[in-house]
This record gives C-alpha cells, structure tokens and sequence, in this order.
C-alpha cells in the first residue's frame, strides 16, 4: 500500500498515486492535526501534493528521495511555518 | 496502425479537403455566414477527432485555427485573403502530418516549432483584447506577461532570488555555454483528468538542478478543496539547452515559458545587510586587484573576507558568488566588478544590462508565451551553428561519421532557412556538404561554414568548443534578423501536391448500384449459356459444341459468381455501425430515467448490407428506447423482485445462413399481456370478442398495432403511441420480421431477422394460365396440393382446412383478372401457395409450382411504377422477364 492511515501518522511510501488524493484530503479533513511521513516516498502524484499544501500537513519525515524533497520541501514547510 | 488511427487518418483527408474547398468558396463570397459554421464545424470535429490521439502538434495548430474560425463566426475577426492563407498553410501542415503518420504511425519530434509557430500564426490574428488569448507578439519576446489557452499565467514573475543559493551556485557551476533557462510550468486545471503528472514531467527535466512548486492562488478550506483541479505551478532552473527542453515539454509547449539566460545572471547574493554597507576598504583592495589582473590576490582577499564573515551575511553570498566566478570564468572581468560594486549598495548586480545591449529578458521575469520565440534568433542560429562546427571537426574514422555530417548538414540547412539565407548560401552549401561525404571528413563543410558572415558566422567564443581560437567578447551579430518572418513557413503542399493517396476510397451509392446492375445482367446473360448448350444439343445436334458451352458456362458462372460475392462485399458493413450510438444512449437516457442499466453489446463484426443496416438504425433505436422507459424498473424496484440494481440490456447481432438476427434482450418487468388487452381494447384496437379470444402471444403482439402505447404518461422518450408500428413497417420494408417474446417480471426478447442483402432476392416461380410469375421467397410458408373436394365455397370465397386451420383460398387468375379457373392436376388436386400475410396463413391457387431462383429484383420504373400489384421485374436466364408479385397489394 502506498498510503497507510494510522492513528496520527499517515504514512506515504514509495509512488503515491492520483487516485490516493481522494482518501488523503478525507483523512486530512477528519483529523486536522496527523502528521505525514514521507520518508520512504520516492514520488506523489502532484493532486496529493496540492492536498498536503492546502491542508498545511504537518511532516513528520521528510522524503529520503533528495531530488523530491528539494521539489517539496520549500512548498511544504513553507505553510507550515506560518 | 489500429484501425481507429487508420479511420483517423482517412477522415482527416476528407475534412482537410473539406476545409480547402470552403476556404476557397469563401474567398469568392467571404460573408457566407454558413459557410463559416460550416467550416467551423469542420476544423472543431478535426480537432476534436486528433485529440484522441497523441499529436500535440495537431490539435495545438488545429485549436489555434478553431479560436480563429470561432472569432470569425462571432464576428470578431472578418474574413481575409491573409487569413485564408494562414489556414490554408495550417491544413497543409497537418496533411504533412498525416502523411508521416500513414508512413511511420507516429509523428517525429521535430514538428513541435513548426506546429507552435503555426498557432501563433493563426493566433495573431485574434483580436488582442480578447482576454481568454493574448495574441502572442513575436516581437516582444519577455516584456508582455502572456497566458495562452485558458492557462492563467500569474501575473507576478517569479524571481530569482527564489532559488536558494546553493542551487544558483551550482546550476553556475555545471551551465554550459548556453547559460542556463529559467523555466515556468503551468499545467492546465483539468491536466490530471487526462493522465498528466505534472510533478513527474518536471521532475524528468532534462538538466534539472532546481524546482519549485507554488500555487497559482490561495488555498481554499480543505472542505471546498478540489484534489483533482490542478492550480499548481511549477519553476525550473536547468542547465539544458533550450532545444532538449522543447522537445521534452513538446506536449504542453503552450503551458510552458522559458527564459535563457547567461549563467552569471545566476549570481544574485542575498542574506543579512548586517547594517549596510561598510566595506569599502575591501571594494577598494578588490577593483585594485582585478584592474591589476591579480586575480590570485583578489581570489585570496575575497577568502579571507569570507571567513571572517557570517555566512548568513549578504557580504558572505556575494563573496561565495565571486569566488564562483573566480574559478569558472576569471576572464569575465566585467562580471567580477559589478558583483564587487554591488557590495558598495548591497544591490544586487543588473546583469541584464551588462550583457544584453537590448534588454531582452531582465533576470527574473519569467514570462514567455512560446519557447521558440524566447531565443534571440541570431544568438539561437550561433549557438547550434557553433556545435555544428564543432561536431565537423571531430574526425576520428567511426562508422557513423558520415550519419554525423550528415546530421550536421541538416542541422546547418534548417539554420539557413531559419535565418532567410538560403537562396544565397544554398549553393556553395550543396557543395561544401558533397565534398565532405566525398572523403568522409567533415572539414570541407566546416570550411565553409567558418567563410560564412553576418549572422551565420560562427562566434569564437563557441568554436572554443571544437578546440579552435579561444578567448574574446562575442562578436555583436551582424544585421540580427528579427524574429523569423512566419511568412517563410510553407509547407510546400499546394494544388500540385500528389504525393502519398489515401487508401481508401469513397464511392458514390450510384457507382456501387451501377455495378450490381451490370453484375445482374452478367449473371443473366451468363445464364443464357445452359439454354444455348441445350439448344446446340437438341435443336442442331451437335454433342461436342454443347460440352464446350457447358464447360466454359462454368469457368464464366464462377468468375461472375466471385464477382458478385466482391461486390456485395464493398457494399457490406458491420453492425457495429449501428450498435456504436447504443452506449451513449443507454447511459443517457437511464440517466434522465434514473435507472441503472448495463448494457451488452455483442457480435458487432457481423456484417450485412449497406442499405439494411442503415435501416435497421431508426428501429433499434426505438426498441432500446422503449427498453428503458417501460422495460427497466427503478433500482428499488428491481432489488424488491430479487433482480440485482443495475439491470443488463443486451443487444446481440449474429448471422444465421443468408439472414442476420439481431437481438435485444431486457431482464425487466416484462409485458403483461393482460394490460397489453386491456389496452387495445380501450383504444379500439380489438373489439370485445377478440378481447377474449386472443393468447397471451398473440396479445404480446399487439404492441406492434398502430396506435397502441401502455405508457401511462407521454414523456419525451415514448408514450405517444407511434413506437412499435413503425419499428415493424420500418423492418419490413427491408424483408425483414420482428418476433417479441415476454415474460412477465423476467424481461422482454425481440429478434429482429433481417436479410443479408437486398440486392439479391429469392423468389419462387409459379405458372398460372401459361404464365410465370415470381413470389418471393420470404412471404411463402409452404406449397401443398389440396383435392378439390376439401376446398368448401362460403359465399363467394373459397377456403380449405390446412393442418387444423382455416385457410382462405385465393385463385391468382382471379386476382389478376385472368378468365381461366386454376387447373387441376391427374389427381385432380389443386396447387396452393400458402403465404403468409401479416400474421395470417392465406391460400393462392395456382397451376403449377417451379424451381425457386435467385434473381435481382429491379423496381418497377417509368409508366409502369403505378402498377402496385408487382414488386419488380427480373430477367430471366433465357431472356424472359420474370414479373415478381407483391401479394400485399393484390391481396
């Protein structure tokens, strides 16, 4: 499974795909405060991306991807900073 | 190549043809205001038809030219010759590509430029304020912010100073001679519906060394947010040169800008200010250095600077960046001073100013419609002429050396072209490049690439590259054309044109009918032969003779037969013509309904003719029509009977010998012949004795009467009692019959049986006083003899008891008013023709019966066509005509 919903982590791995966005953006609706853990995610999709923008999400790990996190980690921590 | 590419691509001639020919027809009357929606029309279904496809180049040049024939419709744009020309030249372009698309099933990667520049072309013709498409000016390459396509460009530029340093740094380090480009990627909102991964797209960017994502707007509540609309931007620092990153973005060129720019342009410090600026004892030490040429010292001054510095110090940036520098272009004074100054003001350096004497695009605005356009042509034509020359000088004996010069001499072509030189250098090129593949060296081609001037010349500076003269400022282009004049863009397809013809062909009906007639006559005359060979045989004895018509009678009757078969076959098609619209109408109309209904489609290949499948259309239209608003109950109702929500409407065709059965099956609540009879009678249909008379099936069959609808209510879809008459008049014009079957909470069957073909008929020839006459076969039930002690005479009408049922007697010489009674034969039985008449067995008395035949059966012309009584004439093979009757008439 690419995503996995725990109690207050949700975890992403390795090619998160379009379709996960949907299951995402609810998760993120119902618990505003969960966490994200990239660590092991190589590639999103950018409709989850735009869900963990819009959303703020706080990140627990960064991806071990460097080529991803320099794409998101601006947009990312950017938001939740502020 | 799939057959929907091949359909594809025979559809495209056709409507290129199409567009051609209105173009012309509108040059003469340029007000036609239906020519114009039709010519809309006509590039709108191309577009639309080559959006299924991968041929971004295609749909971008064919949206733009739908903008534009849009604008014309609406009355923004009038009619032009210039106009004309653009679009004729467009369609010229996508003949070009269909024509490579016919060669090679898929399009090269070069069209991509030619294909922007042809939109914007066309596109500049739009009116400029409009605001959904800026017209795109070639001219103003950088200075307008410009969206294209509904893809709403931010208005604010991203800026540099947004890449953090390190990136900067080392996209400055690893830049080429090109510099490096600022790329802008904006994907369409609906890009994810069609696949698109954008991230993905700019992640495999060639040369990629940073990127950045924003969003084009604020981030709404997380509950009005839309996953899947995408307002996301992305920004790209790469050190590629632009040609590889046209190519890799060749889909999405219209979402995409890019920006070159010299790689010191790179070199922006940023940091704290620490209190202004308070090192001028330093700047002092630094001009002096680099005015002297002791770079060493200055690189040591600017070390020990820097390690004194916070690195958080917008001190300590700028010294990083002149240490860059130092070590990558320490020839490059000019650049050294200015960022030297710059810690004067703690401004950071214009570097715009510095090397472009027009300043074409200032660091940090990224805008550009089009990437073709964003290059300076002369400096764009020098770069790739400089690689050229050094990919001449490269001479070490591999076997691809002469495909190397010769991709060179390509590449050198297009850059004549490009810069409207090649009338006059084409010459001495042609011979340059001969000379080159004589011995298989590039030289001769690099020779004289290097004798060339103006803006052909290739820089020193570049030819660094191929080992030759270093060192010095870039000579300042001579005579830079300007942008390249679209004018030059021809795609060399006029009405000269012949190349490459489709494969396909359309006929004319009438060619196709002229054709089955003069195989009808062959077929006769064919016939004629066996009369021949009996004649040879019996009336002048000549045994030997008659053997050799025979036995040439039979090679003929097979080629004529194939012949036959052939042509029936050009006039075949497959059902699926028909069957094609079913699920966009069942998914329609069950969701007006609201119900949920599968539908199953099935033996779509099976082919029939022409003129029957186009009218079986009309018919299953209703059927299918009337399945979903009477046959399906609504979900709820179905899961009360224990039937599964969605309900499966299958629509099966087969072939079953010279017949095809088609077959539309409904699992819903099935007729009930019980309101079907109350129905009729209510309406008049049936009186009160057959009321009570009738079986459920013959009940069920008086759907099929004029005037019958159960529906309760008239809704657009059926109810206004005109449904399942016409269905059946509609199949029987073309010989066919219709059967329902039903079963009440189980579903409804209706087979339709149609022939295979209405050119040929089969026909039952019957003699009635000393003449023939031909019935067709499809109408006749059985042929019996009845003694004429079992026909009984009621009144005036005749009728014998047939198997258990009543069957009226008709004499065919009284129908056709002929004196004499219907002989008898030695057993004095009479000849009947049982024949069905609508549902009803009625009896014809005749003579005799003969053979059934096969034969064409042409309609009635002329004075003759009053004549209802017959369907048509045929001849016959010994050269009789043979009158076919149509029973319905004379009945």
């Amino acid at each position: 499974m690419p995503i996995e919903f725990r109690k207050k982590l949700v975890v992403l791995r390795e090619v998160v795909s379009v379709d996960e966005a949907e299951g995402l953006l609810e998760c993120l609706q119902r618990k505003p405060a969960i966490k994200v853990d990239l660590a092991a995610c190589t590639h999103l999709h950018p409709a989850n991306l735009q869900v963990l923008m819009a959303a703020r999400a706080a990140i627990a790990a960064w991806p071990e991807d460097q080529a991803l996190r320099t794409w998101i980690e601006p947009a990312l921590s950017r938001k939740t900073k502020e | 190549m799939t057959p929907l590419l091949a359909q594809f691509l025979s559809e495209a001639r056709d409507f290129l043809q199409g567009i051609g020919e209105k173009l012309m027809e509108l040059e003469r009357v340029p007000e036609d205001k239906d020519l114009i929606i039709e010519l809309f029309r006509l590039v709108h279904t191309l577009k639309g038809n080559t959006g299924l496809f991968d041929f971004p180049e295609m749909t971008r040049v064919l949206h733009a030219g739908e903008d534009l024939m849009d604008a014309i419709r609406d009355g923004r744009v009038s009619y032009s010759r210039d106009l004309a020309d653009r679009l004729l030249d467009a369609m010229d372009f996508i003949s070009t590509l269909c024509d490579e698309i016919t060669r090679n099933g898929l399009l090269g990667a070069t069209h991509a430029a030619d294909s922007a520049r042809l939109a914007d072309s066309l596109r500049q013709l739009l009116p400029l304020p409009g605001p959904a498409h800026p017209a795109a000016e070639p001219g103003a390459a950088g200075a307008i912010p410009a969206g294209q396509q509904g893809v709403p460009m931010a208005v604010q530029p991203w800026n540099l100073d947004a890449i953090p340093e390190p990136a900067r740094l080392e996209a400055y380090r690893r830049a080429g001679a090109e510099g490096v480009v600022l790329v802008r990627y904006v994907p369409g909102e609906g890009c994810f519906f069609q696949g698109e991964d954008p991230l993905f797209q700019a992640r495999q960017t060639p040369g990629w060394v940073w990127g950045g994502i924003a969003a084009r707007e604020p981030w709404p509540g997380l509950g009005e947010l839309d996953a899947y609309r995408s307002v996301l931007d992305f920004r790209i620092l790469t050190i590629a040169p632009p040609e590889p990153l046209l190519d890799h973005f060749r889909y999405v060129l219209d979402q995409v800008s890019l920006v070159p720019l010299q790689a010191e342009a790179l070199a922006l410090p940023q940091g704290d200010p620490n209190g202004g600026p308070v090192y001028e004892d330093f700047v002092g030490d630094a001009l002096g250095h680099l005015d002297a040429g002791r770079l060493p010292e200055l690189e040591r001054a600017v070390m020990a600077l820097l390690e004194l510095s916070n690195p958080d110090l917008w001190l300590a940036s700028a010294l990083r960046w002149l240490l860059a520098i130092l070590e990558k272009q320490p020839e490059h004074r000019q650049a050294l001073r200015s960022l030297i100054e710059s810690l004067k003001t703690l401004q950071p350096p214009d570097w715009s100013e510095l090397h472009r004497p027009s300043p074409a695009a200032p660091p940090g605005i990224g805008v550009l419609e089009n990437g073709t356009q964003v290059l300076e042509p002369a400096s764009a034509v020098q770069a790739l002429l400089a690689r050229q020359r050094a990919i001449l000088a490269i001479n070490d004996e591999t076997p691809w050396q002469r495909g190397r010069i010769r991709a060179a001499a390509a590449a050198i072509a297009g850059c004549l072209k490009a810069t409207g030189r090649e009338e006059h250098a084409l010459a001495g090129f042609e011979s340059a490049l001969a000379a080159s593949l004589a011995v298989n060296r590039g030289e001769a081609l690099g020779a004289w690439l290097d004798r060339q001037k103006g803006p052909m010349a290739v820089p020193q500076v570049a030819c660094t590259l191929a080992g030759a003269t270093p060192a010095g400022p870039e000579p300042p282009a001579e005579g830079a054309p300007g942008p390249l004049p679209t004018e030059d863009i021809r795609f060399g397809r006029r009405a000269e044109d012949s190349a490459g013809g489709p494969r396909s062909l359309k006929v004319d009906q009438a060619k196709i009918d002229r054709l089955m007639d003069l195989i009808g006559e062959m077929v006769v005359s064919k016939n004629a032969l066996p009369y021949l060979a009996g004649r040879a045989e019996t009336v002048f004895g000549v045994r030997e003779l008659s053997r050799e018509i025979k036995a040439q009678y039979a090679v003929i009757n097979r080629i004529a037969e194939e012949m036959q078969d052939a042509i029936m076959q050009v006039c075949m098609m497959p059902v699926s013509f028909v069957f094609q619209r079913f699920p966009r109408l069942v998914r329609d109309t069950s969701r007006k309904l609201g119900k949920d209904v599968n539908l199953v489609l099935a033996g779509e290949d099976t082919e029939a003719d022409k003129a029957i499948i186009e009218a079986l259309g009309d018919p299953l239209v209703h059927i299918v029509r009337n399945s979903l608003d009477h046959g399906f109950e609504l979900p709820e109702a179905r899961l009360a009977a224990g039937k599964p929500a969605a309900g499966t409407l299958t629509i099966r065709a087969s072939q079953e010998s010279d017949r095809v059965l088609i077959e539309i099956q409904d699992d819903g609540k099935g007729i009930d012949p019980l309101v079907i009879k109350r129905k009729a009678y209510e309406t008049g249909v049936i009186d009160e004795a057959t009321l009570d008379r009738i079986s459920d099936q013959e009940a069920l069959n008086l759907v099929f009467a004029p005037g019958l609808s159960t529906a309760a209510a008239v809704s657009d879809l059926s109810g206004r009692g005109v449904g399942m008459d016409v269905v059946r008049s509609a199949v029987e014009k073309v010989h066919g019959s219709i059967q329902l079957e039903s079963e009440l909470g189980r579903g409804t069957r209706i087979r339709l049986s149609l022939p295979l073909s209405m050119a040929v008929t089969n026909v039952m020839i019957i003699e009635t006083d000393g003449q023939i006459f031909g019935v067709p076969m499809d109408s006749v039930i059985e042929t019996v003899r009845v003694a004429r002690s079992r026909i009984r005479s009621i009144k005036n009408s005749q009728a014998t008891v047939l198997r258990g049922r009543i069957v009226a007697l008709k004499s065919l010489n009284r129908l056709l008013g002929l004196p004499s009674a219907a002989k008898v034969n030695a057993d004095d039985e009479l000849a009947v023709l049982v024949v069905r008449l609508g549902t009803e067995p009625v009896g014809i008395l005749v003579d005799h019966f003969r053979e059934t035949v096969d034969i064409i059966l042409k309609p009635m012309a002329g004075v003759l066509a009053g004549l209802p009584g017959y369907a048509g004439s045929a001849l016959m093979g010994d050269g009789s005509v043979l009158m076919v009757l149509n029973l319905k008439e004379i009945l």
